[in-house]
């Protein structure tokens, strides 16, 4: 093994975390998940504390991804991740249909004007229905 | 004859009831008695039904009680042609539940993360990805673990670089960029509610 092999491993491992770190996270930011959070729960002083959440749930996530340790924390643990990890997917999904003017131009092409909270009823329910056939086929 | 300044900021929150021109705007007059007689104009009394909404007054609302009060004085308004009154009551509020939300989002946005990242990692095939560049620089593709070290070393960097700091200890003294996306989110909802306000006809004019 030559020096300059574990140099280059690291210029890459490094500059790629760096990037794709920054990527995925103006990327939630542009879309505003945790901002929607923060206010709906009115708690948008302790954004700083959500930040630090997430960043420390993305290292966690990625050393569970690349090392597969183990973690035997039992269905507590499993449940807390199932649900706040479809809790984020689901803010997610909305988000970024809304940031995109999805439902402004749907409802001004088909000239609607009420109906708004029926439709995403619908939309989160399709979400439901969706996710449970696919993992439960 | 004498010129007032009034400036409205786009939201104020008020903890009494009985709303007068000094709650919602700052006042300003060469004279400091006019400017004191101003302040005590008495706009609107806040209802029991209005407590929980968000008021929308117009600056005319002000301007027009203003006048009424205090006769011979021009106003000039320099802030928000619309605002908002939120009313909110005295006393302690309930801090243990603000304590509770936050470790609830913190929960969401946490495993959220975990899993965005995981899914991203799948996505984009990591493991793939790194096998093929051990197999070009050094031959084989069964690596050393460098790459993968690096990686994550690199993930919390980013984010760090990106959200200006960790835990308290901030990289500069600029907003971070969700603080900043926090107030566009506020400003925005409080414009939506103006707006909407007027549309129904419940705005103070």
């Amino acid at each position: 093994m030559m020096w300059w092999q574990n140099a280059v491993y690291v210029i890459v491992g490094l500059c790629g975390g760096l990037l794709v770190a920054g990527g995925l996270f103006a990327f939630l930011a542009l879309v505003g998940v945790v901002t929607r959070l923060a206010a709906g729960t009115t708690t948008a002083k302790y954004i700083t504390f959500y930040e630090d959440m997430s960043l420390l749930g993305c290292v966690g996530g990625n050393l569970l991804f690349l090392y597969k340790f183990g973690l035997p924390l039992g269905n507590v643990f499993l449940g807390m991740y199932g649900i706040g990890s479809g809790v984020f997917t689901g803010c997610l999904a909305a988000a970024l249909a809304e940031v995109v003017n999805m439902f402004p131009v749907l409802s001004e092409r088909v000239n609607l004007k009420k109906g708004m909270t029926g439709i995403m009823l619908m939309f989160a329910i399709g979400k439901l229905i969706g996710s449970l056939f696919g993992l439960l086929r | 004859m004498s010129t007032v300044y009034i400036k409205p900021e786009l939201s104020c929150l008020v903890s009494h009831k009985k709303i007068t021109v000094a709650d919602v705007c700052q006042v300003y007059a060469a004279e400091e008695k006019v400017a004191k007689q101003v302040r005590q104009v008495p706009l609107f009394q806040i209802s029991k039904s209005q407590e929980k909404n968000k008021i929308s007054v117009s600056s005319m609302y002000v301007i027009r009680h203003i006048m009424d009060d205090v006769p011979g004085v021009t106003v000039i308004n320099l802030g928000e042609p619309d605002f908002l009154v939120e009313y909110l009551p005295p006393g302690p509020k309930k801090k243990w539940m603000d304590y509770v939300k936050a470790v609830l989002v913190g929960i969401i946005v946490f495993f959220g993360s975990a899993f965005t990242i995981m899914t991203f990692n799948e996505d984009a095939s990591l493991p793939v990805i790194f096998a093929r560049i051990y197999e070009s620089v050094s031959g084989n593709p069964e690596g050393n673990g460098w790459l993968e070290v690096s990686y994550s070393l690199g993930l919390p960097l980013g984010i760090i670089l990106f959200f200006n700091h960790f835990a308290s200890a901030k990289l500069s003294n600029d907003p971070t960029p969700l603080q900043i996306q926090m107030r566009q989110y506020e400003q925005q909802e409080d414009t939506t509610i103006i707006e909407n306000a007027s549309r129904k006809g419940e705005r103070l004019e």
